[in-house]
């Protein structure tokens, strides 16, 4: 997934928390019965907030920058 | 069909795609009238992982160059193209609206970091300065309130100190709004194609105008934020 990732970076600094807000909470909605829809996309929506508000909050403090493609903002717990 | 259609955009520019899907899955166009929804076919709805979202977005990125689009929220999957088509002729005129209002256009992303509350006087002023004589002594309640009031419209003035230059660069906007912490907002601007060096050149003007506000921009996006129901 490293390559296609890579990809979609391109030459932009692309932050993962405005992935997150845009795929997770911006779009076209479909609704009602016709959409099998992830059962827990706002259970996830809310960890994946959480872990990275919580590398923003190491960044700030340690005064290091983490990059999106860092492992640690894998969201391997979700 | 026993899987699931996976939906990434709704379009209304002619051709096949020649992107592929999430997992390596073709990408079909299922038609209804003027507009196509551009699916994948899948045993069961894609887990949603970080790398899931990351290729979602390639995938909707390469179809926003050649045509425009509507981008679903992510995770939207429908049991069969039936009732894809009947959504689509439902929503026909929503849809066409929405393409008409983002084409030609990219979102870019707009955050803002305020400096910590000790150093509220680098803040820039954008009314005039001075205000009410504060009646409390100092660690009063009433000290205390004006003090937050104060802040708070501090904090009001330098988004909109921001906000207001990249709005007039912009078709659209969602205006400056505040996460769990009030020293940090965002804001979304829908920027034509054409003028978006010059809204990259504005945001870096403000930096060293708002030197005590630190902004960062990223894009462009598909315009997540302009195609709801409600959007600006």
């Amino acid at each position: 997934m490293s390559v296609a990732r890579g990809q979609a970076l391109r030459q932009r600094d692309v932050s993962l928390l405005d992935l997150v807000d845009r795929l997770l909470d911006g779009g076209v909605v479909i609704h009602g019965d016709i959409t099998l829809a992830v059962a827990d996309i706002d259970l996830v929506y809310v960890g994946l907030r959480a872990l990275i508000a919580s590398v923003e909050t190491i960044e700030r403090d340690a005064g290091v920058s983490l990059s999106a493609s860092t492992p640690a903002l894998k969201a391997s717990a979700l | 069909m026993s899987g699931v259609l996976y939906v990434y955009a709704i379009t209304d520019s002619l051709g096949g795609p020649t992107v592929i899907g999430l997992h390596g899955a073709p990408l079909q166009r299922v038609a209804s009238g003027p507009l196509a929804a551009v699916v994948s076919e899948h045993p069961r709805a894609p887990e949603p992982d970080e790398d899931t979202l990351w290729a979602h977005e390639q995938v909707v990125e390469e179809l926003m160059e050649s045509a425009t689009i509507l981008p679903l929220r992510f995770g939207s999957s429908v049991a069969g193209p039936d009732a894809l088509t009947a959504m689509l002729a439902e929503r026909r005129e929503e849809f066409l609206a929405a393409l008409e209002r983002v084409r030609g256009a990219v979102e870019v992303s707009v955050r803002g970091e305020l400096p910590p509350g000790d150093s509220e006087d680098q803040l820039p002023q954008a009314g005039a300065p001075g205000g009410p004589e504060a009646p409390g002594a100092p660690g009063s309640g009433t000290a205390y309130l004006l003090e937050r009031a104060e802040r708070e419209r501090r904090e009001r003035d330098a988004a909109e100190l921001v906000h207001r230059p990249l709005a007039a660069l912009a078709r659209r906007s969602v205006p400056p709004a505040n996460g769990a912490d009030p020293r940090h907002f965002k804001a979304a601007y829908l920027v034509e194609e054409g003028a978006l060096e010059a809204f990259g050149a504005r945001v870096g003007e403000l930096n060293a105008e708002l030197g005590a506000v630190r902004i960062s921009a990223t894009g462009p996006w598909p315009p997540y934020s302009f195609v709801g129901e409600r959007s600006p």
